[in-house]
């Protein structure tokens, strides 16, 4: 009850009356609507003036109605995926463009009530474009040829989809700038559609409605290739659920807001002039820095600070556990699918011969396997990646334990970083072990078989998965820590250097990746590798040796000697010493850097302070219009804040 | 409420910017139901200064407390008691006064039936005279300011922040926005009022407070500036042909009661310790300079501000 007359207060929004008042009087759409029903007249008056081209028609109206339906589905669909970010891109932008931004956080709203009736609003949009589609509907329904049930069950998914594609464009809104928004959520629909018209058993495209809206040809497909197709009902379930799900997460996300605090650079509304900021402008016309993450900062002051553990949970706990999920997901989904393919159903493997027929699928699944693993570490990078403004906010985990982004994000990114590594490591292992009992050999290749003949195409196909899948479980467990902790690596430089020069310049994460990882990966894998293999070629007395061991600090020789292309210089197997004696004081020395750095920043941040007392002295609750600051309230008001001071 | 509240207090407050100091060690108060004038030429920090009254700027020392809460550490508190009113002036595209008027009503949370009255209130206040449906994109500059302070008002605060709100108005627009500014006086609203013209602050202010490069250079009520200005608050102005300026001015400074003597010509002007203009007049008629104008008069803000700030004036 309470949530009701809480939805039905955010009518009031000024989001809500401004799209209110733009949807229901705006004279394009007014046009539109006369536009297509006029069009639409003109075809029903058409039919029905020439009888005999309706009887031709007679016959295949049933497949027209159908046709017409999809077509209708779809149509709107695609129009509401474009509609929609166009709409919401500039929820945050246009007041900060058209300058009244700063009047707007000064009022107090807070930022989810800000953005909630633009989200509503999305109602009356899909209301209208419904209400001029009624004239398509009401010929659909003469024409017949329609499943209703499933037509209605797909009207309702798109309602869904696109209340899902606002809180998602909502929220990205929050972090990029409309071009970009724009952009992402785009690609994303574009990324969910191509999936979602693929004909996989096992759908995994759930944010989209086109699986449902194509179920009956999707399934002929399936039916086609022999695959059993999953039944309406659970596409439509598991859609519903899927984009559900993303819309609430994204609301959330937009309550907890980003965790974007006020440093000193930043501390002001409103532009600061830096030296060059005017050749930024000229250049950039379209003003991509125009996002200032300090502005959304002093917008989510009007929130009241989250309390308790919630906050990192909802940020770093939930992240990771999807993230682990998606990893772990791929993996046992691939092993499944494997022992599906390589055992008869009563649990023995199939001939040897049958196997090596089926040998390239191994490929794909290890492919696919490890781009899954691949993708979700990449996303890992974005999701736990804070801005160094943050660096000076503690958050409470336990009562007495407070950590700072910082920490919490390295230790998700590790988290995430070992359980990929252990999951290529498993499956590989796990593939290998059975690949070993079907074959009834070890399928290591004998030494002598020179690498190259199995990779090319000269090859027989059967040498495929043998090579792939013992080079895959070849990667031993010493070798994936290696690149785990070069991968860490990188990261601590990354996010060292972005915080050594976070004082001087306006500097990002990403840039300060662009410029340590190529400077790492130049110095510490190219260089070695590069001077062992010349330094071999060129004689001089006593430096070869040193060469020899100089070349064993990089990775890449490492990887090289793995893929046996080192042999005339380090032999087949040789202890990597001089690597893990380099990364791990390294690894240890940018931490510790990153700690001093860090506690530098936190004198110059504003922060700590700042989000604490707040969570503390706030005690009204955002959003009761009714409430006012009385002289008395503001007494008790104050008493508080003396209290939590002491 | 009888003694007096303190409803601003800043505390050494420093902003910078880089290299640069906007507002440096900046120290005022402002009793509950009074009005500060905020004086100095552009670039002083008058802004800077506003800004971060209304929590739109954080401090890099110091802090500012607002009826007791503070704009660092409880932002959300303070901005309810609010009102600020920008120098710029941006608004939503493509409204009529009464929807912008509507729109901010409605961010401020102020309720449907509630709004219409306080709508209805504030265009009368603040006296805005353009009719309900005109965009907001075809006003003059008077009534956008109007606009702007009806905007300000419509959440009732307490406190109000008014950043330059007589720029670019003409010389009637001016004298209705005193007026203006008078009448939320006299309803009990503390006012902080910026502005670079002075005569705009001289009769709505309380008090005065003189900024220029971002420091504080004096402050008080006009009364107490205006005694330690001249020990009295008054000047004497004697005006003398051209030719005798000189040595009138040398003649006045030998005397023992004049703090100081400026030559302005066609006039000297004398600040005196004392009552003395009888003695001085007979100084200047004894050596026979032909004395053309002689006038007594308060100082001016005009007069305190130049002082203040030594001629460094933009
Ligand atoms: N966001 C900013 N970034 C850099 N410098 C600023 C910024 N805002 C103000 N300043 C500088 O601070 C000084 C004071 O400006 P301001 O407070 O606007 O003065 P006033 O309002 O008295 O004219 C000016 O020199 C101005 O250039
Ligand atoms: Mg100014």
């Amino acid at each position: 009850m309470r949530l009701l007359q809480e939805v039905r207060s955010l009518r009031s929004t000024p989001g809500y009356l401004r799209d209110r008042g733009f949807l229901l009087s705006s004279t394009p759409i007014g046009i539109t609507g006369i536009l297509l029903n006029a069009a639409l007249l003109g075809l029903l008056m058409a039919l029905l003036s020439m009888p005999e081209e309706l009887d031709y028609f007679f016959g295949k109206t049933k497949q027209l109605g159908e046709m017409l339906g999809l077509q209708l589905l779809i149509g709107v669909s695609g129009l509401i995926s474009i509609l929609t970010p166009l709409r919401l891109t500039d929820v945050f932008l246009g007041p900060r463009l058209a300058g009244y931004f700063d009047q707007v956080v000064l009022s107090g709203i807070t930022p989810m009530r800000f953005v909630a009736g633009r989200f509503l609003s999305q109602g009356l949009l899909l209301s209208l474009i419904f209400v001029l589609l009624i004239p398509w509907i009401v010929l659909i329904v003469v024409l017949g040829g329609t499943t209703w049930p499933q037509f209605v069950a797909c009207l309702l998914l798109i309602w869904v989809y696109s209340f899902m594609l606002a809180a998602v464009t909502l929220l990205l809104s929050m972090y990029l700038n409309e071009l970009l928004t724009f952009a992402v959520v785009i690609a994303g629909v574009v990324v969910m559609g191509f999936l979602g018209l693929a004909p996989i058993p096992l759908q995994p495209a759930v944010l989209t409605p086109l699986p449902a809206i194509f179920h009956s040809s999707i399934s002929a497909i399936l039916e086609i290739d022999g695959n059993e197709a999953r039944s309406f009902f659970s596409v439509w379930v598991s859609s519903l659920a899927g984009m559900g799900a993303v819309t609430v997460y994204s609301l959330a996300g937009i309550w907890f807001g980003p965790l974007a605090a006020v440093h000193r650079e930043t501390s002001t509304f409103g532009e600061v002039v830096c030296p060059g900021d005017a050749t930024r402008k000229r250049w950039f016309r379209m003003r991509f820095h125009i996002r200032r993450s300090g502005e959304m900062a002093f917008f989510y002051m009007n929130r009241a600070a989250v309390k308790g553990p919630a906050e990192v949970l909802f940020r770093w706990g939930l992240p990771l556990c999807l993230l682990l999920l998606s990893v772990f997901a791929a993996g046992l989904f691939m092993w499944l699918d494997f022992r599906r393919v390589f055992e008869l159903s009563d649990g023995t493997p199939i001939d040897l011969e049958t196997a090596r027929a089926k040998g390239t699928r191994l490929l794909d699944y290890l492919i696919g396997q490890q781009t899954v693993v691949g993708l979700t570490t990449l996303f890992a990078v974005l999701v736990f990646t804070h801005s160094r403004q943050t660096a000076g906010l503690r958050l409470p985990l336990l009562s007495q334990l407070r950590l700072s982004p910082l920490v919490l994000d390295s230790i998700c990114f590790l988290s995430l970083l070992a359980a990929a590594g252990g999951s290529n490591w498993i499956c590989g292992m796990a593939m290998n072990d059975y690949w070993m009992q079907l074959s009834g050999s070890p399928t290591l290749i004998p030494a002598e078989i020179p690498e190259q003949d199995a990779g090319s195409g000269a090859a027989s196909p059967s040498s495929i998965p043998d090579s792939y899948v013992s080079r895959y479980a070849g990667l031993r467990f010493d070798k994936l820590l290696a690149v785990v902790l070069a991968l860490h690596l990188m990261s601590a430089l990354t996010l060292w250097s972005c915080l050594q020069l976070a004082a001087r310049l306006t500097w990002s994460w990403g840039f300060a990746a662009l410029l340590t990882v190529p400077g790492y990966l130049f110095i510490v894998w190219l260089v070695p590798t590069f001077t062992a293999v010349v330094f071999d070629e060129i004689y001089i007395a006593g430096f070869q040796e040193f060469a020899r061991q100089f070349g064993l600090v990089s990775p890449l020789t490492g990887f090289l000697i793995h893929h046996r292309e080192m042999g005339r210089i380090y032999g087949n197997e040789n202890p990597m010493l001089p690597f893990w004696i380099l990364h791990s004081v390294l690894c240890v020395g940018s931490v510790w850097l990153l700690r001093r750095r860090e506690r530098w920043l936190n004198n110059y941040s504003v922060l700590g302070v700042l989000h604490e007392d707040v969570a503390v002295a706030d005690v009204p609750q955002a959003g009761s219009p009714e409430e006012s600051l009385s002289g008395q309230d503001l007494d008790t008001k104050r008493q508080e804040v003396d209290h939590a001071d002491s | 409420m009888n003694a007096p509240v303190t409803a601003i207090q800043i505390q050494n407050v420093t902003r910078r910017f880089d290299e640069l100091i906007a507002v440096d060690d900046v120290s005022l108060q402002v009793q509950a139901g009074t009005t500060l004038g905020l004086i100095g030429p552009n670039g002083a920090g008058k802004t800077s200064l506003l800004r971060m009254l209304a929590t739109l700027s954080i401090p890099d020392t110091g802090d500012v407390l607002i009826q007791g809460l503070s704009v660092i550490r409880q932002p959300r508190l303070v901005r309810r008691l609010l009102g600020f009113m920008p120098a710029e002036f941006g608004y939503p595209r493509g409204l009529t006064i009464h929807e912008y008027l509507e729109y901010f009503g409605a961010l401020y949370q102020v309720p449907a039936v509630e709004l219409r009255r306080r709508i209805q209130d504030v265009k009368e206040l603040t006296e805005l005279t353009a009719r309900d449906n005109v965009a907001v994109r075809g006003l003059s500059t008077g009534n956008r300011q109007r606009l702007l302070l009806a905007r300000t008002l419509l959440h009732d605060p307490q406190i109000l922040l008014l950043d330059e709100p007589a720029s670019g108005l003409d010389p009637r627009a001016r004298n209705e926005l005193r007026g203006i500014i008078r009448t939320l006086a006299s309803l009990g609203k503390t006012i902080v009022v910026s502005s670079h013209i002075l005569p705009d602050l001289e009769e709505v202010s309380d008090s005065v407070a003189i900024m220029e490069a971002g420091r504080l250079v004096t402050h008080g009520s006009l009364e107490q500036l205006r005694h330690t200005s001249g020990e009295t608050g008054i000047q004497t102005r004697i005006r003398v042909p051209v030719e005798f300026l000189e040595a009138a001015a040398v003649l006045l400074r030998a005397h023992s009661s004049v703090v100081s003597c400026e030559v302005r010509s066609p006039e000297v002007v004398v600040r005196a310790e004392e009552e003395s203009g009888n003695e001085l007049l007979r100084i200047l008629i004894s050596e026979q300079i032909p004395i053309l104008e002689y006038a007594r008069e308060a100082l001016d803000l005009e007069d305190i501000f130049m002082q203040s700030t030594a001629g460094r004036v933009t």
